[in-house]
């Protein structure tokens, strides 16, 4: 997979790259451009290799603040890690839960907005205007959503006052007290944030699939069920695999929506990897133990993205040519 | 303006002294001029003349001014930066003039949500950035954070300029003087603010001639404000009104809140939170019948119980949404006023927390000290002397009992004079009974976790008990759950040292809990 | 696809749902910041004011404003945080987007065969901020950058680059190479034909990833809560201010700031709408 498809890259490179001969003996001028890369390369790795090896040198500490500085601290080798892997109920939850959290997520804000961008494909007075409306939720900032969506399932609140008008008295929910409906909560609030983004991203696939392969199957007697799921949905494959992976890498962040509406309760039937990791470090100060859990968590989302990416990786880094 | 009251006072005592006054007209005129009935009374039968002893109450106050104006002299930096809690920036207000005027410093006031203040704290103890001279924490704070070394000893100032935490008329009440401010025996810190919490009735439900003959009938005794939790939940349950929106009581399911309210019926129970080696002692029969009265009394909370904050709280008691809740001292001040408890004002009776009845058939009266702010300089303030002085000045007998009955904040009372000998502000503030029961209650209180780590312990305790009372877990999982983090949490920070302070913290509580829990014994 | 359809009614309907489910949220805090403060918390919660007023808006900046209601516990004026909102995603978005610019034509123009250096910028994405904010914190204590706009800047530039970067690098791949080539032709260094042709020619686009990357910058809120004391404040850190786990909230003023928080941020968003697709997905779907 991987050979295969760096060669593809350099055939690419290389038919785009037959530069006009004036332009390659332009030698010097070549020589500043080439580093045009350099201070984005190096801000990256600002962020990356340096809190990586800091927090790798951490995690195998027992410091505290409460024992002086990082560097008086004891090394204790990997009893961190041990212990969240194997006694921490606490990170291990939340990983999971982040990941399910995410998934569902995820299946929900794709299933509605790729309901919503085919309703698009329909011709209606207002749409451009009800396509700007639509994209509105993703302008928010995510701590206001957090509290809208807060203040929106409070017992009090208009959600509960809709379900006891269509449902009765009876319906009313207290959202943030018991763990299912927290985390229903935090799941709809997510949903309510992103799914524009699916739509938005759905509906410029769905634009761009060419006409014939359509016409020819509808004139072939195909229905139009099958015409989207046989034509239409493999066309746009890698548009939804583009959407998956974006919002994966956002969604498994989950923090501040989760941190104006729950802080992560009841109990910690909310927590996220990114709120389990704040408390650790912010709350209890157990900052080696935090970057423990940090260094893992790293590790571990860079691997699944990269892993998510392989399949477009190309056509990312190709920009479509 | 205070000045010249000061010079009044001082006209006033020297007359008195000189045999120009009267004893009662002394006293009229003391009382007139805001010098509290105790401070008058006192001084005016005073040995050593009423100049001498009037000095004595406002020495505390005198010697950290005048260590004031020294550090301030000195100060190159002249402005003092606090850190302080949302919401209790009320009590300082007032006197950001005269430091102003008198001194030539500003304070500037930094305000954190409560649960963020040690967050900030332990940062600065990474970051040193000098931001903050004097800090606001709870006692929980103070074991991190001079393990940190983010704020100072506060002993040897104590020594030199005494601000009179133990006296025995205008000192810190104990065992509140020792848990809110000492750690491992060491002054870290001033305590601000006597957070309690005691129990609210409405008095207008309990002296309806109706309802005390139907209660009575029922259940063979006076309709009275509860002794025990177990007058308490019959008192909730005969009061529990739902169709009138009105509620058997208010008490706190909510996060963060409701390990509080656990607490305080285990020690009710005669149990600490640990033993003497340090094993977590609530999972026991004692833990788990805490947990099931809870549960019980549910059936009869204010539907809102599971959300509340203190100030959710107060305003629904205000606006009469039930009959009996359990309130900082704060709390009062609301049902009182007529602004923010229209329902309640007039007709409010509290008293202690109840009792539990223990294995011998003796009852036992046991208060829950939470919170508690206090103030604590910071290691890496430019003036920590001055830094101190001001810590001083704020809750010295004197300036404290003029600072606490200002509005806009949630000071409560923690001196033995702001509650046996009240100023006549501070009576009208809240009362003179509620601070005889705010005395009464103060005297037989456990502490927070005040121990290193106290926040991790105490949140994983939230966490369980909270998963209870929401029905996830058993209390005997829940409890399990709980001391199994505990274990965790002491093996983190270090047994030996949580050990220790333990010790010292379970040495100095009130004689009743310290034999009922055995801590007489260790 | 084939020519359009009209919508059935079942389908109007579908997406008259889908529209109110979208407004609501934005309808509901626009009312919360317009109301009085016995209407904040009312039970059953008011839909509509019935005495607007302005008065949440007037406490951000003037905090004894709403005394006069009889409620307390506001004492910190907004204003900071509005201050160093601005501060803060202005500088950082001009910065992440002039390092972008660079590092998309270089990418773009001459770095085709090395697949790492995109890779990396765009791993910059991928961290947990709350994993990298435990690290953060420990460095910029040791270089005194706690506290300080200019860490707050370093972070915002940092991990915005890489929607800057893959944005633009979108923009100038679909630059034909022959209109820079054409400058060098006439002499112009490869340098100077980047800024005289490149940049003009992606004008829209630069204005768009800009635009979003303010979006970005403005959003931000956790490191912004780890690393202000005194000194620096944004307005997500301002709105946390507002609720706290332990003491009451301040519902309409909080809600004022939130509306004032995203104001901007709908109105940028409308004005690149067309250009939101290919930001967010790092330029792998133009429009």
């Amino acid at each position: 997979m991987k050979t295969e498809a760096s060669s593809k890259t350099t055939t690419i490179d290389q038919q785009n790259a037959v530069p006009t001969p004036e332009a390659r003996g332009k030698k010097s001028g070549r020589g500043i451009s080439r580093y045009m890369t350099v201070p984005g390369l190096l801000v990256s790795l600002f962020v990356l290799v340096i809190p990586l090896l800091v927090a790798l040198y951490m995690s195998f500490t027992n410091w505290t603040p409460t024992r002086g500085t990082l560097l008086e601290a004891n090394l204790i080798g990997f009893e961190n890690y041990s212990e969240l892997l194997f006694w921490d109920n606490r990170f291990v939850h939340a990983v999971v839960r982040t990941l399910l959290i995410s998934g569902i997520c995820l299946v929900l804000e794709f299933s509605l907005g790729l309901g919503l961008a085919v309703l698009f494909l329909r011709e209606f007075r207002g749409k451009s205007l009800l396509f700007s409306a639509f994209l509105t939720p993703m302008m928010v900032l995510p701590v206001v959503v957090g509290y809208i969506f807060w203040m929106l399932f409070q017992s009090n609140g208009p959600i509960n006052q809709i379900l006891e008008i269509i449902f009765g008295a009876e319906a009313a929910v207290q959202w943030f007290r018991s763990p299912n409906h927290a985390v229903a909560a935090v799941i709809i609030t997510e949903v309510w944030h992103w799914t524009p983004l699916f739509f938005l991203i759905l509906l410029s696939g769905l634009k761009s699939i060419p006409e014939n392969p359509v016409r020819a199957a509808i004139i072939l007697g195909a229905s139009p069920g099958q015409v989207f799921w046989r034509v239409v949905m493999p066309m746009l494959k890698p548009v939804i695999i583009v959407a998956f992976i974006i919002r994966a890498m956002e969604v498994i962040k989950l923090f501040d929506e989760v941190f104006m509406l729950t802080r992560g309760g009841p109990g910690s039937s909310t927590e996220t990897i990114s709120l389990y990791i704040y408390k650790l470090a912010f709350n209890d100060f157990q900052l080696a133990y935090a970057a423990a859990a940090a260094f893992l968590v790293l590790i571990g989302s860079l691997t699944l993205i990269h892993l998510m990416l392989l399949p477009v990786r190309d056509r990312l880094l190709e920009g479509n040519r | 303006m205070r000045q010249q009251n000061q010079e009044k006072v001082h006209t006033t005592l020297r007359h008195y002294d000189e045999g120009k006054l009267s004893r009662r007209k002394f006293l009229r005129n003391m009382s007139i001029l805001g010098v509290s009935a105790f401070v008058a009374n006192a001084v005016s039968l005073s040995p050593l003349g009423a100049t001498k002893a009037f000095a004595a109450i406002h020495a505390a106050e005198e010697r950290a001014w005048e260590l004031a104006k020294a550090a301030a002299a000195k100060a190159e930096k002249k402005t003092l930066t606090l850190l302080i809690p949302t919401g209790s920036i009320g009590n300082m207000t007032p006197y950001v003039d005269k430091w102003r005027d008198e001194l030539g410093i500003t304070l500037q006031f930094i305000e954190e949500p409560d649960e963020v203040v040690h967050t900030k704290g332990m940062q600065e103890a990474v970051a040193r950035t000098g931001t903050y001279d004097v800090m606001m924490p709870t006692a929980m704070s103070y074991p991190d954070w001079i393990d940190a070394g983010v704020i100072y000893d506060l002993t040897e100032w104590t020594e030199q300029y005494d601000p009179e935490l133990f006296h025995p008329e205008w000192g810190v009440v104990f065992p509140a003087s020792h848990h809110a401010q000492l750690y491992n025996g060491r002054v870290a810190g001033l305590l601000n603010d006597g957070d309690q919490i005691t129990l609210l009735c409405r008095s207008d439900h309990l002296d309806d001639p109706n309802k005390a003959k139907a209660f009575e009938d029922a259940h063979g005794y006076k309709l009275d404000v509860p002794h025990t939790w177990k007058e308490y939940y019959n008192l909730a349950k005969f009061m529990h009104n739902p169709s009138e929106g009105f509620y058997g009581s208010l008490e706190y399911r909510s996060p963060y809140y409701v390990k509080w309210m656990f607490m305080q019926r285990l020690i009710s129970k005669g149990r600490l939170y640990f033993d003497n080696e340090l094993n977590p002692t609530f999972n026991s029969d004692e833990g788990v019948a805490a947990l099931e009265d809870m549960l019980a009394m549910n059936e009869f909370l204010h539907p809102d119980a599971f959300s509340f904050t203190w100030s959710s709280n107060y305003n629904a008691f205000g606006r009469g949404e039930g009959f009996m809740n359990i309130v900082w001292p704060s709390g009062y001040k609301y049902s009182k006023a007529p602004s923010t408890g229209p329902a309640t004002t007039g007709n409010i009776r509290a008293t202690v927390m109840p009792a539990d009845t223990l294995a011998d058939g003796t009852l036992l009266y046991a208060g829950l000290f939470c919170w508690g702010y206090g103030y604590a300089v910071s290691r890496y303030s430019a003036n920590p002397e001055l830094a101190y002085a001001y810590a001083q000045w704020m809750t010295s007998p004197t300036i404290s009992a003029d600072a606490i009955p200002y509005l806009g904040g949630y000071s409560d009372p923690y001196r033995r004079n702001h509650m046996l000998a009240p100023t006549q502000r501070l009576i009208d503030t809240y009362s003179l009974e509620y601070l005889q029961i705010l005395y009464d209650n103060m005297v037989n209180t456990v502490p927070d976790f005040c121990l290193p780590g106290g926040f991790e312990y105490q949140d994983a305790l939230d966490r369980e008990v909270n998963a209870c009372m929401t029905g996830s877990k058993s209390p005997k999982q829940a409890l399990d759950d709980a001391a199994r983090a505990f274990e965790r949490i002491t093996r983190r920070t270090g047994r030996e040292k949580v050990l220790k302070s333990w010790l010292a913290l379970a040495k100095n509580l009130a004689e009743p809990i310290r034999k009922a829990s055995g801590a007489d014994k260790w | 696809m084939t020519e359009p359809k009209k919508l059935t009614r079942l389908q109007a309907i579908i997406l008259l749902v889908a529209l109110i489910l979208t407004l609501f949220p934005i309808f509901w805090i626009v009312m919360t910041a317009i109301k009085p403060p016995t209407d904040w918390n009312a039970s059953p919660a008011i839909w509509i004011p019935s005495e607007p007023t302005l008065i949440n808006f007037k406490t951000l900046f003037d905090p004894d404003a709403i005394r006069a209601y009889g409620v307390g516990g506001v004492s910190q004026a907004a204003t900071s945080a509005v201050i160093g909102s601005i501060i803060a995603s202005v500088t950082a978005t001009l910065l992440s987007v002039s390092i972008g610019l660079f590092s998309a034509i270089g990418i773009s123009r001459y770095a085709k065969n090395s697949k790492w250096t995109p890779l990396v910028i765009l791993s910059g994405r991928m961290f947990i901020p709350a994993a990298i904010a435990v690290p953060f914190v420990i460095i910029f204590s040791n270089i005194g950058l706690t506290d300080t706009y200019t860490g707050l800047i370093a972070i915002y530039v940092a991990i915005t680059l890489p929607f800057s970067t893959w944005m633009l690098k979108s923009f100038v791949d679909d630059l034909p190479r022959e209109i820079e080539e054409a400058a060098m032709i006439d002499g112009k260094s490869r340098l100077a034909a980047h800024l005289t042709v490149t940049i003009p020619l992606i004008k829209g686009g630069l204005f768009a990833t800009t635009m979003f990357i303010f979006i970005l910058n403005w959003s931000e809120f956790l490191f912004a809560l780890v690393l202000s004391y005194s000194n620096i404040n944004t307005i997500p850190v301002q709105l946390a201010k507002y609720v706290t786990a332990t003491a009451g909230t301040l519902y309409g003023v909080q809600a004022a700031l939130a509306v004032l928080a995203m104001l901007p941020l709908i109105v940028v968003g409308y004005f690149i709408q067309s250009h939101l697709a290919r930001g967010m997905t790092f330029g792998a779907i133009k429009q």
